[in-house]
């Protein structure tokens, strides 16, 4: 794996952070407000800045970081979650999020963005601590290792450190072994010599086995600066004494150093010139100097430099330390992705696509072992196909994910909306578990926006004209979702003035789209708001747009194989049922044939079928009367302009009674069709395959499938074959209509 | 022979570029996605260093060290947290339970390599 | 976990074989169980050639060991040194503690 494919993983994680914040300023927005809350949405600040602080984002760190820091304050009740405090945290997620999709050198080269990063920072001081904005540039000190550590092994220098350790008793419990901070000096040079000092050793039942008494005295030749040096230890600093004397420190330094540690003065004085760091003419010579108590006067050794004498242990790492924030509630937030995988969604792909071809391929068997008449073969062949399908559900299963996702999106669009309409709405969810096709889910984005947005728009009243009716002030929105006869029904309901029928109706007439004396029913009239062009608001705004939208909901719907119904009672709200088949991989469906061309309805549109034979036909029209109720049909034969392909089968025809004509009604929405065709082959599973582009213009067939037996089959498009038999119906009846008349 | 080090975060992203680092500088890696997780894949093996994130879902970093330091095989492996929370508190609360090495996030990679360098 | 095994010779030298890994895991155990009550004869034999790994605690303790022996007014004799504590001896310098000239058995010509 590389860098980049994590750069990948990155991208999804912080794409959920962002979610997550966004649902709890939405809860927070609505009053609701603890301590969990808080930590959640800390965390997921936290993490997005951690995770981009090790990748170089730093312009997602920087900023990232002062929101971090904020919450931080919120969290401990420094400040108090306002108003405007959640106003502007939600600017500051859409901000990160943007910074999210631009790298480091597209926003250095971004004006626009750098803009509204500094004008969100300007707007969070009221609730930043000062320190906030300079701790991040500040603390990179290990970083600098890495630099010094090249240099200083580029060639060796002549610069002489001396260390000083006493290390915490404790380190060697804490697995912090003195060995690897010498193995990490010498990376940053040579160590020119170390004295085990072996002095504090107990006496043999003093003797603690796990406690450390070793101390040491080093000589480091290297190039490092101090702070590289230093860091080997931060991991130890707290209750350890590490004293380092720099190449430029004087023989005083030496000296006070000397009288600071424990062991004794003069032994100290002999392991330092073993070391190196003193010659014995210099100790000699600072010794009686300092015996004789004249500082001031003399050569070497009397210039006090004090201030160079780096003794310290708290030093460095506490700037790395403070650098940091807070105390962490040990609050945990309730996130299920332990228990989850990632999986590429391709190879999940792969893998339904291979259990497409399992699924045709067992079917193949099973027709051969039909025709084996092999009782014992027959039985291993159900079992199999038993368990073929159980993987087949399997497989699709790990490709639904619950639509609470999507709807959660919903909250802040809502939210937003509201705002900019002087409206007050209220959203409820229900059904959020309910689970479709990850790839539906992706789909459903945009449709489902519109027909909010649209909801919002035109459907709930102002508050004054709310008020005037006796409503509740608050206009309730529902999304829900549910399943409905091997069907997900997505529902958007609201309780707004439901839709203007006469309104609708004056403006297809005004569009061109109807004629004036045209008869039709509520639902027809609905569909109209579906037609390109369309749009009922008297003033256009930029929320629902100029009546693009609603067609293309339409369209992406179907491109689900999906449909939409509307509902509506004026004064009372308005329902959009948006219905959708559970998978789009694998269909039953129900397969028949055509001039020996064979097609497969998806079972789930199938309301009976028909003998064609037994129904008259209504004169000049493809339309029979069933039960009383005038269907119109479709001639598959005729729509595709089939031809008996060879003339073997024109023989047949020829010889034989014509095919028994058969008659498919289907059902999609509360639209009602036939379709006729030559034989019913029964009930089978097919995997879809995606027709190419060639294929995309022809209208009624969704896609294509490979049957047992090798020949291709195609999928009827049914929503799109009832429109069009409805469509023909309606000139036909027109043209009839015209002859009568 | 080559040293393993076992990651613990609930950051996608964090465990595959710390994995990443330090299975380029030779080290074997271990990886888990909590504290909870981080036990289970301890499984006996031999571990010379943990790198634990401390605020995660499940069971967090404090916790699991808790209980690491309760198993003889582990109860001298060195621990680093990772943390952009290192009050003091909390310091102390990683002291009590022998937490010593604390590392600021964000970091980079070659900073986690630095600081795995001077504890293995 | 180390291995030690203690033999009291008839020649009046009492041989300590340690083995295996000696670290902080076992440090303690090992100090308990086998050195705090040792008694040594005239000469001790230390053979730590088959000493894996060794760290700080473990070098401490070879030290401690030093130190007991030479309390009994015992001369102790390394007979074979092993890759572990050679290298760790050569990183800390420590050579003076972990090489006997007298009875020199070090597989490695490098040495100091």
């Amino acid at each position: 794996m590389s860098l980049d494919a994590v750069l990948q993983t990155f991208y999804v994680e912080a794409q959920e952070h962002l979610e997550s914040m966004e649902n709890v300023l939405l809860k927070m927005d609505e009053g609701e407000c603890d301590d969990e809350m808080l930590n959640e949405i800390f965390r997921s600040a936290h993490t997005i800045k951690g995770s981009a602080g090790i990748f170089g984002l730093d312009h997602i760190v920087n900023f990232t970081h002062v929101v971090e820091n904020v919450l931080d304050r919120a969290r401990d009740n420094e400040i108090t979650v306002e108003k405007a405090l959640i106003d502007i945290i939600f600017k500051c997620r859409d901000h990160i999020q943007s910074l999210v999709g631009v790298t480091l050198d597209e926003f250095n080269a971004q004006t626009d963005l750098q803009k509204t990063d500094s004008d969100l920072l300007e707007a969070l001081m009221p609730w930043a601590s000062e320190s906030s904005n300079q701790t991040i540039t500040e603390k990179d000190p290990i970083a600098e290792i890495t630099t010094d550590n090249a240099q200083a092994n580029e060639e060796a220098s002549d610069k002489f450190w001396h260390i000083s350790l006493r290390l915490s008793t404790d380190c060697l419990k804490n697995g912090m072994d003195p060995l690897s901070f010498i193995k990490f000096l010498s990376s940053l040079g040579e160590i020119k010599h170390i004295e085990t000092i072996i002095d504090n050793f107990p006496t043999a039942s003093d003797y603690d086995a796990e406690t450390l008494y070793f101390a040491y005295e080093i000589s480091l030749q290297s190039d490092a600066n101090l702070e590289a040096i230093e860091n080997t230890f931060m991991f130890v600093q707290d209750d350890s004494d590490i004293s380092i004397l720099p190449p430029s420190a004087k023989v005083d330094d030496y000296l006070a150093l000397i009288d600071k540690l424990p062991e004794e003065n003069q032994r100290l004085g002999d392991i330092l010139v073993n070391c190196g760091s003193l010659t014995k003419h210099s100790l000699e010579l600072a010794l009686i100097s300092q015996s004789k108590e004249t500082s001031g006067s003399g050569e070497e050794g009397v210039n006090h430099k004090l201030g160079e004498l780096l003794t310290e242990q708290h030093k460095v790492p506490e700037t790395v330390v403070n650098a940091a924030l807070n105390k962490q509630q040990q609050n945990k937030s309730q996130s299920q992705e332990g228990k989850q995988i990632r999986i590429d969604s391709n190879r999940l792909d792969h893998l339904i696509n291979l259990i497409g071809e399992l699924v045709i391929n067992q079917q193949r068997i099973d027709l051969l072992s039909k025709n084996s008449k092999n009782p014992p073969l027959i039985e291993a062949v159900d079992d199999f196909e038993n368990f073929t399908n159980q993987i087949r559900d399997a497989a699709l299963s790990l490709r639904m994910v619950p639509i609470g996702g999507t709807f959660q999106r919903f909250k802040r669009l809502v939210r937003d909306t509201a705002q900019e309409l002087g409206k007050e709405v209220e959203l409820t969810i229900d059904g959020a578990e309910t689970e479709l096709d990850r790839l539906m889910v992706e789909k459903l984005g945009d449709p489902l926006t519109h027909i909010v947005r649209n909801a919002m728009d035109h459907g709930l009243e102002s508050i004054e004209e709310r008020r005037a009716v006796g409503k509740s002030v608050k206009g309730q929105l529902k999304l829900s979702a549910y399943h409905e006869a091997s069907h997900i029904v997505i529902a958007i309901s609201d309780d707004g003035n439901g839709i203007d029928k006469e309104r609708v109706r004056e403006k297809a007439i005004e569009k061109g789209i109807i004629n004036a004396d045209s008869q039709l029913t509520d639902n027809e009239l609905f569909h109209l708001i579906f037609h390109p062009g369309f749009s009922t608001a008297a003033a256009v705004t930029n929320l629902s747009g100029r009546g693009v939208g609603m067609d293309v909901v339409k369209r992406n719907v179907e491109a689900l194989q999906g449909s939409i119904d509307i509902s509506s009672q004026t004064g009372v709200g308005s329902e959009f049922k948006i219905r959708l088949p559970l998978t789009l991989a694998i269909i039953d469906g129900f397969h028949v044939e055509a001039k020996g061309t064979h097609f497969i309805i998806p079972q789930a549109t199938i309301i009976e079928c028909i003998d064609l034979a037994n129904h008259l036909d209504i004169k000049g029209r493809h339309c029979i009367n069933l039960r009383g109720e005038m269907i119109p049909y479709l001639n598959m034969a005729e729509i595709f302009n089939l031809t008996s392909g060879d003339e073997h089968s024109l023989k047949d025809t020829m010889l034989q009674h014509p095919p028994k004509r058969e008659l498919v009604i289907v059902q999609f929405g509360s639209d009602v069709a036939g379709i006729a065709v030559d034989t019913l082959n029964g009930e089978i599973q097919t995997v879809v395959k995606p027709l190419g582009p060639i294929f995309k213009a022809l209208k009624g067939i969704g896609g294509s499938s490979l049957l047992g037996n090798g020949d291709i089959a195609f999928i009827l498009d049914v929503p799109q074959l009832i429109e069009l038999a409805i469509s023909n119906e309606i000139t036909n009846k027109i043209t009839s209509d015209e002859r009568i008349s | 022979m080559s040293k393993t080090i076992l990651i613990v975060d609930d950051s996608a992203s964090i465990r595959q570029v710390v994995s990443i680092t330090l299975k380029g500088a030779g080290y074997e890696v271990i990886e888990a996605v909590d504290g909870k997780d981080g036990l289970t894949k301890l499984d006996g093996k031999k571990i010379h260093l943990i790198i634990s994130d401390v605020n995660m879902p499940n069971m967090g970093g404090i916790d699991m060290v808790k209980a690491i330091k309760q198993m003889a095989a582990y109860k001298f492996t060195p621990i680093i947290m990772l943390t952009t929370e290192a009050s003091d508190d909390m310091k102390q609360q990683g002291k009590a339970i022998g937490a010593k090495a604390w590392m600021v996030k964000p970091f980079k990679p070659e900073q986690m390599l630095q600081a795995v360098t001077m504890l293995t | 976990m180390a291995d030690i095994k203690i033999t009291q010779k008839r020649d009046n030298s009492t041989e300590i074989i340690i083995s295996g890994e000696l670290t902080i895991y076992c440090v303690m155990e090992v100090y308990q169980e086998y050195f705090q009550q040792l008694k040594v004869k005239e000469i001790t034999l230390l053979q730590l050639g088959s000493i894996t790994e060794i760290d700080t605690a473990g070098v401490q303790l070879l030290i401690m060991l030093m130190k007991i022996i030479s309390e009994q007014n015992s001369n102790y004799q390394i007979t074979s040194l092993g890759e572990a504590v050679t290298d760790y001896s050569n990183l800390f310098q420590l050579n003076r503690y972990f090489i006997d000239f007298e009875m020199i058995s070090i597989e490695r010509e490098d040495q100091q």
